[in-house]
């Protein structure tokens, strides 16, 4: 654990710094990938822009839903004032939430200035998926997000407790997953195909690592937490767009070979 | 009155200096946060039209909006954002409950 450093005399969170040059990174990613995707390089910019605003407006709202039950327990003891509003903005983010704000605010970029949507996503999904890594490391370093209590390979002290480094586990599959995307989107594929297998791949992994996470204040209902609840969403979602592009593909290039045939 | 996205370039870049100048104070990274977010609409906005419009003549001062709103909310980010919900809920519970 690291979790703040010390830059000319001012205490800094490695997390806020982290997750900072991790949204670069994945603006980055995004802005190469727009020739790809025939979109302009500045409206993939603007898009992101308007992803990371998205995202931290989402984060921050889910964050508050999840913790409202536990603030509505103990409303006598709660001093309605700024440290209760500081507290709030401060304590912290789910990216769940931010995956949806930052969907919701691309959608409304492209749809004020008519560009195609699905296009966008699969320009953003890559670059998502690298931010998302980063971030990850921030979380390992701040403490956070920690695992279950675990005394094999690899284990590190969190609070005094040895625990599953969760955190490292789900950065790498994210690395991989950015990867894995940039090299899917590097041919000409389906419109909505990248963002398809995000929405599937990243939700199935976050399921599974749920049940390695510790930190057991987030909220849950019958014995899922909300991220498992919202990756159950979010799965057949990312298949329904793999398999109606697949589908679509089928469609035009049985169209195109009548075509041949008559030709 | 459409005065294709002038305006906006200059409100940007207002929000943008503010930004910049308050993200350095404590707690003044929220509002940095906060007038970094609206520099950065509104900047894309002012881009947007003057590019419809085919006028460029405040498209520099949106882009100095930008850039300084990005700064700001950079900036702002890493002094604000803090992660974990564990953390937060204690911090927001006992912070809130005076403890």
């Amino acid at each position: 654990m690291l979790p703040f450093i010390t830059v000319f005399g001012r205490r800094i969170a490695l997390y806020g710094i982290l997750t900072v040059a991790g949204a670069a990174l994945g603006i980055c990613a995004a802005a190469y990938l727009s020739r790809r995707r025939g979109l302009k390089r500045q409206d993939i910019f603007f898009a992101s822009l308007y992803a990371l605003i998205g995202m931290l407006i989402g984060g921050k709202f889910l964050f508050i839903i999840t913790i409202l039950p536990g603030l509505i327990a103990r409303k006598a003891e709660l001093y309605f004032g700024s440290g209760l509003l500081s507290s709030l903005l401060c304590g912290g983010f789910v990216f769940y939430g931010g995956l949806l704000g930052g969907a919701v605010s691309v959608r409304l970029y492209c749809r004020r200035y008519k560009l195609p949507l699905l296009a966008m996503f699969d320009s953003l999904a890559p670059g998502l998926a690298l931010a998302h890594a980063v971030g990850r490391i921030g979380c390992f370093f701040a403490g956070c997000c920690f695992g279950i209590e675990y005394q094999g390979a690899m284990a590190v002290k969190i609070n005094g407790v040895a625990r599953f480094p969760v955190q490292l586990l789900e950065s790498a599959l994210l690395f991989a997953l950015s990867g894995f995307l940039l090299v899917f989107t590097r041919k000409e594929r389906a419109e909505g195909s990248a963002a398809g297998l995000y929405t599937a791949i990243y939700p199935a992994a976050r399921f599974c690592l749920e049940f390695l996470r510790g930190d057991k204040l987030r909220g849950s209902f019958l014995a899922l937490s909300t991220s498992q609840w919202i990756s159950l969403v979010l799965l057949p979602l990312g298949l329904y767009l793999i398999f109606r592009q697949k589908e679509q593909c089928l469609k035009i290039s049985a169209l195109q070979r009548r075509k041949n045939m008559i030709e | 009155m459409n005065d294709n996205g002038k305006g906006k370039a200059t409100a940007s870049l207002v929000l943008g200096i503010v930004s910049v100048v308050i993200c350095w104070l404590g707690m003044g990274a929220i509002a940095a946060v906060i007038t970094g977010i609206f520099g950065i609409v509104l900047s894309v906005q002012a881009s947007k039209e003057m590019a419809a419009a085919g006028v460029s003549d405040s498209k520099t001062m949106a882009t100095i909006g930008l850039v300084l709103s990005i700064i700001g909310l950079a900036i702002g980010g890493i002094s604000f954002v803090a992660c974990g919900l564990l953390v937060g809920t204690i911090g927001c519970i006992g912070c809130a409950a005076g403890m």
